[in-house]
């Protein structure tokens, strides 16, 4: 791969933390960086260390006096300096660090320290750009001093690649009403789930009344009030596939059913399974694995609604709603019921750590905003992304 | 001259009373309980006492019925429930007179005599009543009465009935006998006569007073009474047990026997956790109570094995549990439902550490894995590519 | 004269349903045949299912001798998990057994038996004031006032000109019946009281067991709690009840049950030797006795009398038990000239008889659907007369005593007992010593609540976790009718094998491989003497084979005032 076949803009280079040697400053290490680049130059190497060096110094005080070209042998290039207004000059060679450490002569203690530190800390594609000074003395016989060292790195990155926040457009994925409806139910979920287990195990309540009281009288009212809340929030739900405007909360978002989305599922699965990051498909609304889990879920909490309200239509079965659970008591048996009932239940809760889990990451690994969506309704999707449902 | 015993064609029920010396005031107490018994199960507005007068009006003016009754494949506990019941004269007269065509069928002398009561009972509009469930295996061979199968003796006997009143159980879908594996194919009654509605009277078996209050409520109204979804009269199968259970209140205090005979078994709190069946099954039991009204088993202790539930013997067991068990394929261990949603969530949490774990081991890897930095002319890279292109 | 067939279907007044099939020549019987014909594979349904539920399935088979099966059942379980059971719930079972017993008795002499001997039309010509002066020469009992008689006959009066009623289609006016006006009158009399009677009584298990038919067991002990100072337990009010309830039990069968017997006895000496049936009897105690495991009863031990030795008592062996199919509808992978003892036994059945509707089963190898139990190959007949000869050969007290004297007024030997009128005494005579240990029973309860013991139930082994991995047991019960046992194997918390072995399994079993005749074939047929004077209406076949008090768990008879009466087909 050639440099600059790459398009400018789709290079990003990175500089490390500077590694000044022998008490020398970061800033000095920078600004003796940037002056060793060729004036002029269309390196993005020597723009970056120009622009970052420029923060801290005004460049325009120097001005180079003559400048030798890299030769690939020696792996160095060496540029000359004045400060401008004085006679004082300088030279500065850049290279690799072992050519500038050679330049130096340095003794072995400061070669062996700076070798093994430029091993040591050039993970990661970084390498390192070692500088080196000198007073310009006639026939080559400078005296070299080895500043340290620069790590830099240089990757070819999509500009979608920015976290600048000016990168991100913010967009409204869900509506307030299904944000209630979702937090309201996980209220509700938890309240059912949690007297329902005080109602059905002894372990919880045993000892707990001695004497007359309404303790699980309270328990069912409980339950059965978020029940029919549930009830409530589930046919609002329903209503809303038919009703909503939003096209993420329609009825079509229910299930991928385009082929497209189809294939999207494999990768989606294999993207989980395998912990890949960052990678397509993109989706604005749920990616088809969201879209099956979800339903799924929303399926078995119709389900828990279902069975849920076939018990509690034994105490009035000829109740003008309840009539059409009962008949659900017949074909199973109650206590079969009843033990689908409390399964589903744990369905639910070990569906939400998964859940949460899976949420967060969008948000923190995966960058899709799961999280911050159910929150604010809305997520940030990052520029240039090609959304498969946007 | 009139016979006195007898209940003839043109008399009213009124009538036989008064011949058989029936006292007002007995029958009147009769027609209270009848009352407070279909009452209770709200299908009728207005006051109880006002209820057994109409009851009684109704009751006087009945005509004799005919009466068909059957047993088939059956262990003649709800014939036994009948006889330890039936109290007062009102309703031995009325046992006595349903039994009469069942004499005229099954208990005339001789096998002729049998053919020939058994038709002419047929010929006419009759209530028919049956005990015990039809076995179909094989050809009905698992019961036969006089060499006739008890799917063919019970279409015959139904074949012009106006009413059919399955009594018990085994009458209703087969109880025991039709618990898995069911060996002899027993069904109830309204698998095999389904051209019209069946009186399903739940139990097993039945208490004595729900059997003749459904009696007693045809021979007034001349109808059978509102039934609920499973066939059975509203009056007694239309609340639970454990909505009338004298351990409701330590039910919904949250005080439980948690082994029989322990310190609240003893204190008569809730046997719910027992395994009590109360909750899921519509019974009288708590209201009527058993043999004269004496208790029932919740009130003695014992929790309720839900019998008027329809296969009770399958969907009930195991009848000391509260859910049942859940066999986990393969092992053959039982967990409850407990056990298994725990091992669920944990399992699910147990997923996530792995995978939040696998994720940053993956984060970590992928940007080792980036690629290497690309060719940096500072370094003099640009020669080594150019030259390598030239290759 | 010809050889007649005849075909009894259904035996009427019988806990079961039973088809007699007959040859009969010159007024004897010259062979029979027993067929239970109806099948409903209990056993099966209980394969995999909790050892614990297992009573509330065997319950239901029989609703009249309702409560046995449970009792066997958990009886085999507790000896299966090795589960010991307190002391009060021992005396609670026995009580509740006992009354089963006591009421099962009772209403088999009145409602399914008398009617054999008693002619009810001739009750019509009696005089209800020597009614009520024979009932005081018999009874102190209060109820035989010449009105109430009086009443009765006025009943039956009115029954017989409609031809129809109460009483109706008897073999009434048949030479066989021999009781005079007035004891007939008293018979019909106490048919009436006994049915209240046993209403009342039977209490006694909805207070300790919730309900009646089908009251509630428990593994472990009882489930009625006893808690003087609670209302929803065994408390003071609930003794008393109990107390009177047991009084009242002990009274009728003192006063009327056992007088009424021995009063009829009198008048058909000749079937204390018509009805001998097997010669082999076996009890595994007194009546109403249960045990886990091997029985070792006290007072009466289990045992048998063997071959018509009715003086010896030989141990009981459990393992000496074995069932055959030869003439049953079953079948076994081994074939049908091995007997299968309980603990391998299987029940599969394979109907090979005529497709319904048929005219007859006898002319098949196999004809009915009860197993052959045989002990060491020997047919056994197993009931009343089983357990009161055995604690006779014992030399149990109260028994000896009784019997001695009764059998010195019909000047007849203890063999007399194997016999029609001898198997119909026999219930009579343990209704007596029953209700006197009931007292016992119940007073030894009382005293065991006063000294503050009233634990019911033992709940170390009531989780499935506690048992073992396999395990074996077997619960016997002296049921009303005999020697009841179950036989139950557990493997790793539920049923994997489940056996009955019923009282009437034993009495009504067809013929086992070598042609040896079950007891109520033996019994009609085996000496080829037993009377049937008119085969169109074969009263004494009735007496015999009620005699024994068959309970084959489906009925098809009615037990009300309306009519007992039976059914023969004649060909």
């Amino acid at each position: 791969m050639k440099i600059f076949d790459i398009p400018e803009d789709e290079i990003r280079i990175e500089l490390g933390d500077p590694a000044p040697f022998d008490g020398g400053k970061r800033r000095e290490l920078m600004l003796a960086a940037a002056l060793g680049a060729p004036v002029g130059t269309r390196d993005p190497v020597d723009l970056a260390l120009l622009s970052a060096a420029s923060r801290k110094e005004d460049l325009r005080h120097f001005e180079q006096t003559a400048f030798t070209p890299l030769e690939p042998r020696l792996a160095r290039s060496i540029a000359r300096v004045r400060r401008v207004g004085t006679e004082e000059e300088e030279l500065i060679a850049r290279g690799e660090v072992d050519a500038i450490l050679y330049l130096c002569r340095a003794d072995e203690a400061t070669r062996f320290r700076a070798e093994l530190q430029a091993e040591m800390r050039m993970t990661r594609g970084y390498r390192a750009l070692g500088i080196a000074k000198a007073k310009p003395e006639p026939k080559g016989n400078e005296s070299w001093t080895f500043m340290g060292y620069i790590p830099i790195r240089a990757t070819r990155h999509k500009s979608t690649h920015s976290e600048e926040p000016a990168d991100f457009n913010y967009v409204t994925v869900w509506d307030w009403q299904l944000r209630v409806l979702h937090w309201l139910s996980v209220f509700l979920i938890l309240v059912l789930s949690l007297t329902g287990l005080l109602m059905g195990s002894s372990r919880f309540i045993y000892g707990v009344t001695q004497g007359y009281s309404n303790y699980l009288s309270w328990l069912r009212l409980t339950h059965f009030v978020a029940g029919w809340f549930l009830l409530c929030a589930a046919i609002l739900r329903i209503a809303g596939l038919f009703l909503a405007s939003n096209r993420f909360q329609r009825w079509y978002a229910l299930f991928p059913v385009k082929k497209r989305d189809l294939n999207n599922l494999v990768q989606v699965v294999q993207n989980y399974l395998f912990c890949r990051f960052e990678r397509p498909p993109h989706y604005i609304g749920h990616n088809p694995l969201q879209q099956i889990a979800y339903t799924a879920i929303f399926g078995v909490g119709l389900a828990a609604l279902f069975t849920g309200f076939a018990l509690y239509a034994l105490y009035a079965p000829d109740h003008w709603l309840l009539r059409y659970f009962v008949w659900f008591d017949d074909l199973f048996g109650v206590q079969y019921l009843r033990l689908a009932h409390q399964l589903i239940m744990w369905i639910f809760l070990a569906f939400i750590p998964i859940h949460v889990y899976l949420s967060i990451r969008a948000d923190t690994v995966e960058r899709e905003g799961a999280l911050s969506s159910i929150v604010s309704g809305g997520r940030w999707c990052r520029k240039g992304t090609k959304f498969e449902d946007g | 001259m009139k016979d006195l015993q007898q209940w003839a064609e043109e008399d009213t029920f009124g009538d036989l009373l008064k011949r058989r010396g029936v006292s007002r005031r007995e029958f009147l107490s009769f027609c209270g309980k009848m009352a407070a018994l279909i009452g209770a199960g709200g299908v009728f507005a207005g006051s109880r006492t006002a209820w057994a007068q109409e009851l009684a009006g109704r009751l006087e003016g009945a005509r004799r019925p005919s009466v068909v009754y059957l047993q088939l494949q059956e262990c003649t506990g709800c014939l036994e429930s009948l006889l330890r019941s039936a109290s007062t004269p009102v309703e031995e007269l009325i046992l006595e007179q349903i039994s009469l065509d069942y004499n005229e069928l099954l208990m005339a002398p001789s096998g002729e005599a049998a053919e020939q009561a058994l038709a002419t009972a047929q010929g006419k509009p009759h209530l028919l009543l049956v005990n015990g469930s039809v076995p179909l295996k094989d050809g009905g061979v698992y019961c036969t009465i006089g060499g006739r199968s008890a799917r063919d003796v019970l279409e015959r006997a139904a074949a012009n009935a106006t009413a059919v009143v399955a009594i018990g159980a085994c009458a209703e879908y087969g109880c025991v006998q039709a618990a898995a594996p069911n060996p002899t194919g027993a069904v109830g009654v309204a698998d095999v006569i389904r051209d019209r509605p069946v009186v399903n009277v739940s139990g097993c078996p039945p208490i004595a007073e729900t059997i003749s209050a459904t009696l007693t409520y045809y021979l007034a109204y001349g109808r059978t009474p509102p039934l609920d979804g499973l066939g059975r009269p509203l009056f007694a199968y239309g609340q639970r047990i454990h909505d009338k259970c004298p351990r409701r209140a330590s039910f919904d205090a949250g005080q439980f026997a948690e082994r029989f005979d322990d310190q609240n078994a003893r204190l008569g709190h809730c046997l719910y956790r027992l395994g009590c069946k109360g909750p899921a099954t519509f019974a009288p039991c708590a209201t009527i109570e058993w043999n004269d009204g004496l208790s029932f088993p919740i009130k003695a202790g014992h929790p309720c094995l839900g019998c008027t539930e329809r296969h009770f013997y399958d969907r009930m067991t195991p009848f000391y549990r509260r859910l049942p068990g859940i066999v986990v394929p393969g092992i053959g261990v039982e967990a409850t439902a407990n056990t298994i949603g725990v091992a669920a969530v944990a399992a699910s949490v147990a997923a996530v550490a792995v995978h939040s774990a696998a994720t940053v081991i993956a984060k970590h890897r992928a940007r080792r894995a980036e690629p290497e930095s690309l060719p940096l002319a500072v370094l003099g890279d640009r020669k080594e590519a150019d030259e390598k292109d030239k290759d | 004269m010809a050889t007649e067939r005849i075909v009894i279907d259904p035996i009427t007044r019988i806990e079961g349903h039973l088809r007699i099939e007959l040859e009969a020549e010159g007024g004897r019987i010259g062979n029979a045949w027993a067929c239970a014909t109806q099948f409903r594979g209990i056993e099966k349904i209980l394969e995999g299912r909790d050892p614990r539920d297992a009573w509330a399935f065997a319950q239901r088979i029989c609703g009249v001798c309702t409560g046995v099966h449970a009792i066997a059942s958990i009886r085999a379980v507790e000896d299966a998990i090795k589960c010991r059971i307190p002391e009060s719930a021992e005396l609670i079972r026995n009580l509740v057994s006992g009354m089963a017993t006591l009421q099962d008795h009772v209403m088999h002499f009145y409602h399914l038996h008398a009617l054999d001997w008693v002619d009810v039309m001739s009750a019509l010509a009696a005089d209800p004031a020597a009614t009520s002066r024979l009932a005081a020469s018999v009874s102190p009992w209060p109820n035989n006032s010449a009105s109430w008689f009086k009443e009765v006959q006025q009943r039956v009066a009115t029954s017989a000109k409609g031809g129809l009623g109460i009483f109706a289609s008897g073999y009434w006016g048949h030479p066989a019946y021999r009781l005079p006006p007035e004891a007939n009158l008293m018979a019909v009399a106490h048919y009436l009281e006994a049915l209240k009677w046993q209403r009342e009584v039977i209490k006694l298990h909805t207070i300790f067991a919730g309900k009646n038919p089908h009251p509630n067991y428990l593994v472990g002990g009882m489930a009625t709690s006893i808690n003087l100072d609670n209302q929803l337990t065994i408390n003071k009010v609930r003794l008393d009840q109990l107390g009177e309830l047991i009084r009242e039990a002990r009274r009728f069968v003192d006063e009327v049950y056992y007088p009424d017997v021995m009063a009829i006895a009198g008048f058909y000496p000749e079937y204390a030797s018509i009805g001998v049936s097997s010669p082999t009897l076996m009890a595994v105690g007194e009546s109403a006795f249960s045990c886990s495991g091997t029985p070792a009863g006290k007072p009466v031990a289990a045992g048998l009398l063997m071959d018509g030795d009715y003086r010896t008592s030989h141990p009981f062996n459990p393992r000496m038990v074995a069932e055959y199919v030869s003439s049953a509808w079953y079948l076994y992978p081994e074939g049908d000239r091995q007997g299968l003892h309980p603990w391998q036994g299987r029940t599969d059945p394979n109907y090979t008889g005529p497709k319904p509707p048929y005219r007859q089963l006898s002319d098949q190898e196999k004809y009915t659907w009860c197993k052959a139990p045989r002990y060491d190959g020997r047919p056994v007949q197993v009931g009343p007369n089983a357990r009161i000869m055995l604690a006779y050969a014992q030399g149990h007290p109260d028994t000896v005593q009784l019997a001695n004297r009764d059998l010195g007024k019909l000047r007849a030997g203890v063999e007399a007992l194997n016999s029609t009128l001898g198997r119909t005494y026999c219930r009579a005579l343990e209704s007596v010593i029953l209700a006197r240990r009931m007292e016992e029973w119940f007073a030894a309860l009382n005293e065991r609540i006063r000294s503050g013991d009233v634990s019911t139930f033992n709940a170390e082994l009531w989780e499935p976790e506690s048992w073992p991995k396999q395990a074996q047991g077997m619960g016997y019960l002296e049921a009303a009718r005999g020697t009841l046992s179950h036989w139950v194997e557990i493997e790793n918390g539920r049923i994997a094998r489940y056996q009955c072995v019923v009282p009437s399994t034993w009495n009504s079993s067809g013929r086992d491989p070598n042609g040896l005749m079950g007891p109520y074939e033996q019994a009609l047929a085996g000496d080829k003497k037993h009377p049937l004077a008119d085969p169109k209406r074969p009263v004494e076949v009735l007496r015999t084979i009620h005699s024994f008090d068959p309970c084959l768990s489906c009925a098809v008879h009615l037990l009300v005032p309306g009519g007992p009466a039976f059914e023969v087909k004649v060909r």
